[in-house]
């Protein structure tokens, strides 16, 4: 798996490739000036990986795209950006693209729009590389075919000829990856390449990451808000906030010596995988300014626990903490040294119910699940429509919620989770098993009774912006499901003000529209509505993932309270297994409509059974450079079978490792005999028929 | 930022604004919305209290005044018959508004609840409503009207006739454009979250769909009243509507064209109300799209 370089480097490891000075970016906008970067300095070495992290507005994509040269003509850039010593600021767009490409390279965030869809791959390579070069057909065919082996796609001979939409998310962003080295680049330039994948795909993706790197040497600037991938790849880390770089320093400086108190806040807002935290989480109250007309000062300080009148009057300099190369942003740097965030963003108190205290045997059911399927029909045909067959969404499950507690709901896009919740919020007749809310089987209900039941069952949505009716005030939108189920105008008034101020919101604000709200508030709006109706089950459907992650910490602390105020049953749906574990007290992970493992969280977590549990917790990077050096990651192979056409036996036996190095009679029995769940110690369940811990075996194969 | 936020609200009076009262304000300023507004109440006041005011009834012929230019005794000039353009014009307004207004709001709701009804419910009902549409769209309207038009009743109220049956063909078109735009509504959220909430389909369908859909609804709305009038013309050939010695913008309009180059006051009077309606209706749509629009810049802020 190597491949011959296309030229001779300019530059030796260790030396500078890439060198930023006093970047300044400015575009005009409605609003007014748009200083989107704001002085950011870096030298990015040859081979080296740094990371620049930041939230949504931060100016790290408009950092890239000035980078590249890509921005738009009315952006104003100053500054100096030199690569090879040769300054790229002033080039024209013909000189710029002679570059682009060749020295320097771009992988974006989506791979569903960054590769065209009516040429083939192939075709797609081959021009990326004779754009830059002169080589015949068949080599760079030849060459398109060896850059599609290296990042890993199966049959490069045969997929070379294949078009973008016959690849999946993960493989688009491997071919993303071949064409982004097919020239050799210096540096190579990733804006978010993992956000939009799942977990184990990014797993994946990263991996091809480090081995493209390897193979080409080639330097990597990996724009990311994921503070896991950052531990996990990078060397040195930028942190910017605002569009200034507020502290830079080596990924352990950064981990574990934070001097800025962004920086610190922002680490301790993460909820950890690896670490069982309960009670509340640190929060960074507020939210990021808009870079458009900001006051004079440090632009953190209405965040900031540790601001003073100098922090108003003037904005502080990057200055060198204790290393030379690890320097942050902040007139009180001295003060802050060894401080943590538990003692600059201590957690706020919680409410905890009496029910937590009772035991879970003993609190009533809420909701049941038995034996739950959703099954589509896969039609095809103009005029006779005929059934061709059957998408198994939902493949029977079963589980129950109790009072009082939160069932977190894993896996992978296309696992059914979320056809799991509309059955639940549909109460209607499922293809096969019941659905139970309070006892009441929902397919026997009537169209009255389903409407009463509606009041014990709401639903917090993913996206805080879709899920708000944007032509109705605020007021409007709470008051809504009060409003259709009979409550009286002056009680609605009453009502409306307190749900505000329980969702931590200013009630004076009730008749504004939802767009002028942030989404961490927009999201908190989305839950007042949910409430309104003193529901007894509340389903959330990735409520946090739209979130930054500063805001994300404010919404889960949010949640857990109102859960021990008012005794609410939580079932959660995330992607990110770190909420999980934080929020979660059982977990039901999901695998092509099936649950694979359920029980209590820190049982599944500390010890899971299942091998794709064990995948999927191996597969997510931990925001700890140490513990990321040292783990031994177990990468699944290829992507989630299609749930119209799912494996025999154990459905999982295609992706798994385990099932791998298992012997031939073994492997007849996954392939054959549907495995259930069986309960092992205590509270946890796992269906696999070779269940247990990973051995070291298994891990050696690979 | 924050800090601003906190002092604006504490300014505020605590009385809460409801949404038509935010809708409202909003619309109120839009100087040209406004503008409008003032210039349709004018035109409804003038079809009112004009044929009271002038001296010259539109029936009326001066026998001393064929195709006479305007002059001070004939402000607008006279036509072939020796009847005032003012007087006629005047008349012609009052019937042409409600026709126009009528069709238009009639078209545009027919348009709007089957188009959003068809797309949110789907199934059979879809089916059979597309079916209809595109029936409607196929048949030539003027045949059917003039098959239907014998049975028809005769008389004074028979211009209702007219706005029935415009309205009957006007909407099809519109209903298809609301079904597509409904195929991608009903799939956001904000659907589902009043679905779950427990929401009756009509409700969701006039809460949140419509609104979402409304530029679009008051833009053909606005539209579809010059269409009215215009058309009205043509069906009055067939004996429907506005017959002589009664008339209307459209039939003024539609006689005074021919001789628009020799005679042009007799078609100018009528030309000029009817754009001036028209540009008056566009700016109120237009104020009342940006206000119920709150993403909208030029509604300023809620």
């Amino acid at each position: 798996m190597s491949i011959q370089p296309l030229k001779t480097r300019r530059t030796q490891a260790g030396q500078t490739v890439l060198s930023v000075r006093d970047l300044h970016v400015t575009f005009p906008s409605e609003a007014g000036l748009v200083r989107a970067v704001r002085g950011l300095s870096f030298d990015l070495a040859a081979g080296e990986t740094m990371a620049i992290v930041g939230e949504s507005g931060s100016g790290k994509s408009v950092t890239s795209l000035a980078v590249m040269g890509l921005h738009p003509p009315t952006t104003r850039i100053t500054g100096s950006i030199k690569l090879h010593g040769e300054e790229l600021l002033g080039q024209n767009d013909d000189q710029l693209s002679n570059l682009r490409g060749r020295d320097m390279a771009m992988i974006f965030q989506d791979p569903l729009s960054a590769l065209t869809p009516v040429y083939t791959v192939g075709d797609q390579i081959v021009e990326a590389i004779q754009a830059h070069y002169d080589v015949s057909n068949a080599k760079a065919w030849q060459r398109a075919i060896e850059l599609l082996d290296l990042v890993g796609i199966p049959n490069p001979q045969t997929r070379v000829k294949s078009f973008p939409f016959e690849f999946s998310g993960g493989m688009r962003q491997r071919v993303m990856i071949a064409m982004a080295i097919a020239n050799d680049p210096d540096v190579i330039i990733a804006d978010e390449p993992t956000t939009a994948l799942d977990v184990t795909i990014q797993a994946q993706v990263l991996e091809v990451l480090k081995t493209a790197q390897k193979e080409t040497g080639a330097a990597i600037i990996m724009i990311t808000h994921d503070l896991g991938v950052v531990a996990s790849m990078s060397e040195r880390v930028v942190v910017m906030y605002a569009g200034r770089p507020v502290e830079t320093g080596s990924v352990d400086d950064i981990f574990y010596q934070p001097r800025m108190p962004y920086t610190i806040g922002l680490l301790g807002t993460v909820p950890r995988l690896d670490q069982s935290t309960h009670g509340a989480l640190p929060v960074l109250e507020g939210n990021p300014p808009s870079v458009v007309e900001l006051p004079p000062g440090c632009p953190f300080v209405p965040r900031c626990p540790k601001a003073v009148d100098r922090c108003k009057a003037s904005e502080p300099e990057l200055e060198a903490t204790d290393s030379p190369t690890h320097t942050a942003a902040c007139h009180r740097l001295a003060e802050l040294e060894g401080q943590g965030h538990a003692e600059l963003f201590p957690p706020p108190e919680l409410t905890t119910s009496e029910l937590a205290e009772l035991p879970r045997e003993q609190r009533p059911v809420v909701l049941e699940l038995t034996d739950l399927k959703r099954h589509y029909p896969l039609m095809k045909g103009a005029i006779y429509r005929r059934r061709v067959g059957t998408v198994y969404a939902v493949d029977g499950i079963d589980l129950d919620l109790r009072q009082g507690e939160t069932l977190g709901l894993v896996g992978e896009s296309g696992c059914g989770k979320s056809t799991t919740l509309l059955e639940i919020l549909n109460l209607g007749k499922p293809t096969a098993g019941a659905v139970k809310v309070q006892g009441r089987d929902t397919s026997t209900l009537t169209r009255h009774e389903r409407k009463e039941l509606r009041r014990n069952l709401q639903v917090v949505f993913q996206d805080p912006m879709a899920s708000l009716d944007p032509r109705l005030p605020i007021f409007d939108i709470i008051a809504e499901p009060m409003q259709v189920h009979g409550y009286k105008q002056a009680d609605i008034e009453l009502r409306v003000r307190d749900l505000l101020r329980l969702v931590g919101l200013e009630p004076g604000h009730a008749d504004r529209y939802p767009q002028h709200f942030s989404g961490g508030q927009r999201q908190r709006i989305g839950i007042a509505r949910a409430l309104s109706l003193e529901p007894k089950v509340m389903v959330l459907d990735e409520p946090v993932s739209a979130l930054d992650v500063s805001i994300q910490a404010g919404v889960i602390n949010l949640l857990d309270d109102l859960q021990g105020k008012l005794g609410l049953s939580y079932v959660f749906v995330a992607h990110d297994l770190a909420v999980i574990r934080h929020i979660a007290d059982r977990v039901a992970v999901m695998y092509l409509g099936k649950i694979v493992e359920i029980g209590d969280v820190e049982r599944v977590y500390n010890d899971p059974a299942h091998p794709y549990t064990q995948a999927l917790l191996s597969a997510i990077p931990i925001p700890d450079p140490n513990t990321e050096r040292t783990r031994q990651r177990i990468v699944l192979s290829g992507d989630l079978p299609s749930p119209a056409n799912p494996p025999s036996g154990c459905k999982f036996r295609t992706r798994c490792f385990r099932y791998a190095v298992l012997d031939e009679a073994s492997q007849a029995r996954c392939r054959d005999e549907v495995p259930d769940l069986v309960q092992r110690v205590g509270d946890q369940s796992a269906a696999c028929h070779f269940a247990g811990p990973v051995r070291a075996d298994e891990l050696a194969t690979r | 930022m924050s800090e601003l936020v906190v002092a604006e609200a504490t300014i505020k009076p605590q009385r809460r604004l409801t949404r038509g009262q935010l809708i409202w304000r909003r619309f109120l300023r839009n100087k040209t919305a406004v503008f409008g507004a003032a210039g349709i109440i004018f035109l409804v006041l003038l079809a009112l209290l004009g044929p009271h005011l002038l001296y010259w009834k539109f029936d009326d012929i001066d026998t001393g005044a064929f195709l006479a230019p305007p002059d001070s005794a004939h402000l607008l000039g006279t036509t072939q018959a020796g009847r005032d353009v003012l007087a006629l014009t005047v008349r012609g307004l009052s019937k042409s508004l409600l026709i126009g207004f009528l069709v238009a709001l009639m078209s545009t709701s027919i348009a709007a609840l089957v188009g959003a009804s068809a797309a949110y419910l789907g199934g059979w009902y879809e089916r059979a409503m597309l079916w209809i549409i595109d029936l409607l769209l196929v048949i030539p309207s003027f045949f059917l009207i003039a098959v239907a038009s014998r049975g028809a009743p005769e008389g004074d109220a028979s211009w209702l006739i007219l706005v029935v049956l415009l309205a009957a063909f006007a909407w099809p078109l519109s209903a298809r454009v609301v079904r597509s735009m409904t195929l991608s509504i009903r799939e956001r959220e904000y659907v589902l979250a009043a679905k779950f909430m427990g929401l009756s389909a009509f409700r969701i369908i006039v809460r949140h769909i419509l609104p979402n859909a409304s530029s679009l609804l008051i833009i053909d709305a606005a539209l579809g009243v010059g269409y009215a009038i215009l058309s009205e013309t043509g069906l009055s050939y067939f004996g429907f509507g506005v017959q002589a010695p009664d008339t209307s913008l459209g039939t003024l309009i539609g006689e005074g064209s021919t001789m628009a180059t020799t005679f042009p006051w007799i078609f100018l009077g009528p030309a000029t109300v009817l754009v001036f309606l028209v540009m008056c209706v566009n700016a109120v749509g237009d104020g009342l799209r940006d206000a119920l629009d709150p993403s909208s810049a030029s509604g300023g802020r809620a």
